[in-house]
């Protein structure tokens, strides 16, 4: 396998996809990884927001809007979409009709299923849902978004979080709670926060406090690096 | 004489028990004629009298499905019941039979035609063949392990 397609991937709105998508482009741009990123939320289109041209958007309601996702690995060895909330059913209909293992076998690609999960009983919900479906097709990485509390209590004693870690090789990570006055002013200014520190857009603490954050999430995800990112040649 | 007599308490009685009666059923009928357009909808969609029926109760809105279903006769005219099911035969067949007949496989070298350039162009409400078909709401529930079991 030599190609990854990371797919930012639960029904449940809310629980930090696009925040986790901006930043993991982000570390893409940062460490010179080459890659296709896509937005298909064409209602807060965040991915394309901050990171502009280079993010392309993928339109769910065209009938062929998903193969922009699926097109570049015949040339790119990564591609991260961003998937909308509420689009599960529309990305398995999608699957059904390319079969999906047998592409991904023929593009030499692997899928990597990166689910964002808060406290509510939704988010985890979503997670058997699509486990249900894709089983072994994918790898997963389940992420812990702690903005609103650090522990998971609801999540933690499950089945399916059994069923993950036991059974279908999933990864964990988490995904610190950044202060949300910097949250605020990185999306009132359209910023990442690399593009923060490096124009000294915000003051000299907060910098710290944005580098903090990012050295965090960047170990975060290299710590699954075997699942988000393309094998090395 | 003794036939017809009918004494004035038992009279009372059945008045009384009719009027009770009569305002029950009212009653049930006015709390769901407050939600006719949704349960309209899903009737339209194929949802069943029993489907509904449970999905007022988990909503706190106590309803048999006979009850569902009388109401649906009465107030929706729907005499479509014991249609529903081949109905929605019809419906997955025409919503969700994606291929072969609208989707032939390409060769397996032939490159892809090319999707649609979509960059910077607003998105309309997705109504498209990809997705979106109806359905009921999804109510989530976890299971947890059994007490003692660790992860």
């Amino acid at each position: 396998m030599t190609k990854r397609l990371d797919l930012i991937f639960n029904g449940k709105g809310g629980v930090g996809k696009s925040f986790f998508a901006v930043n993991f482009v982000q570390y893409l741009k940062d460490k010179n990884i080459q890659y296709v990123a896509c937005d298909c939320d064409n209602e807060n289109s965040t991915l394309k927001r901050l990171h502009g041209e280079d993010v392309k958007f993928l339109d769910l309601a065209h009938p062929r809007g998903l193969d922009g996702m699926i097109q570049p690995l015949e040339n790119t060895d990564l591609v991260v979409v961003d998937c909308r909330a509420a689009s599960t059913e529309v990305f398995f209909n999608y699957f059904d009709e390319i079969d999906l293992s047998q592409t991904l076998k023929e593009l030499s690609a692997g899928l990597t299923l990166v689910m964002p999960i808060n406290q509510e009983v939704d988010s985890i919900d979503q997670l058997q849902r699509i486990t249900d479906k894709l089983r072994n097709v994918c790898s997963y990485v389940v992420l812990r978004n702690t903005v609103h509390n650090d522990n998971f209590p609801l999540y933690d004693n499950t089945v399916i979080r059994k069923r993950l870690l036991k059974e279908l090789g999933a990864e964990e990570i988490t995904m610190t709670k950044l202060q949300p006055w910097l949250v605020e002013e990185l999306s009132h200014k359209n910023l990442t926060i690399t593009r923060a520190v490096a124009d000294g857009h915000v003051h000299l603490l907060d910098r710290r406090r944005l580098q903090t954050w990012q050295r965090k999430f960047y170990a975060q995800i290299e710590s699954v690096g075997d699942l988000l990112l393309s094998p090395k040649p | 004489m003794n036939k017809s007599a009918i004494s004035q308490e038992a009279s009372n009685r059945f008045r009384a028990a009719a009027s009770q009666y009569t305002h029950t059923a009212k009653s049930r009928a006015s709390r769901l004629l407050t939600l006719k357009d949704d349960i309209a909808a899903l009737r339209k969609r194929g949802v069943s009298y029993r489907a509904i029926s449970e999905l007022l109760t988990q909503s706190g809105i106590p309803a048999s499905d006979t009850c569902v279903t009388n109401f649906c006769h009465r107030v929706l005219n729907d005499k479509r019941a014991h249609k529903s099911s081949a109905k929605r035969r019809v419906s997955r067949h025409f919503n969700g039979d994606t291929s072969p007949k609208h989707a032939p496989i390409a060769p397996t070298k032939a490159p892809l035609p090319p999707a649609p350039a979509t960059t910077n162009k607003p998105a309309s409400a997705p109504t498209g063949t990809t997705g979106f078909a109806s359905r009921g709401p999804r109510i989530a529930k976890v299971e947890q392990l059994p007490p003692g079991e660790t992860i």
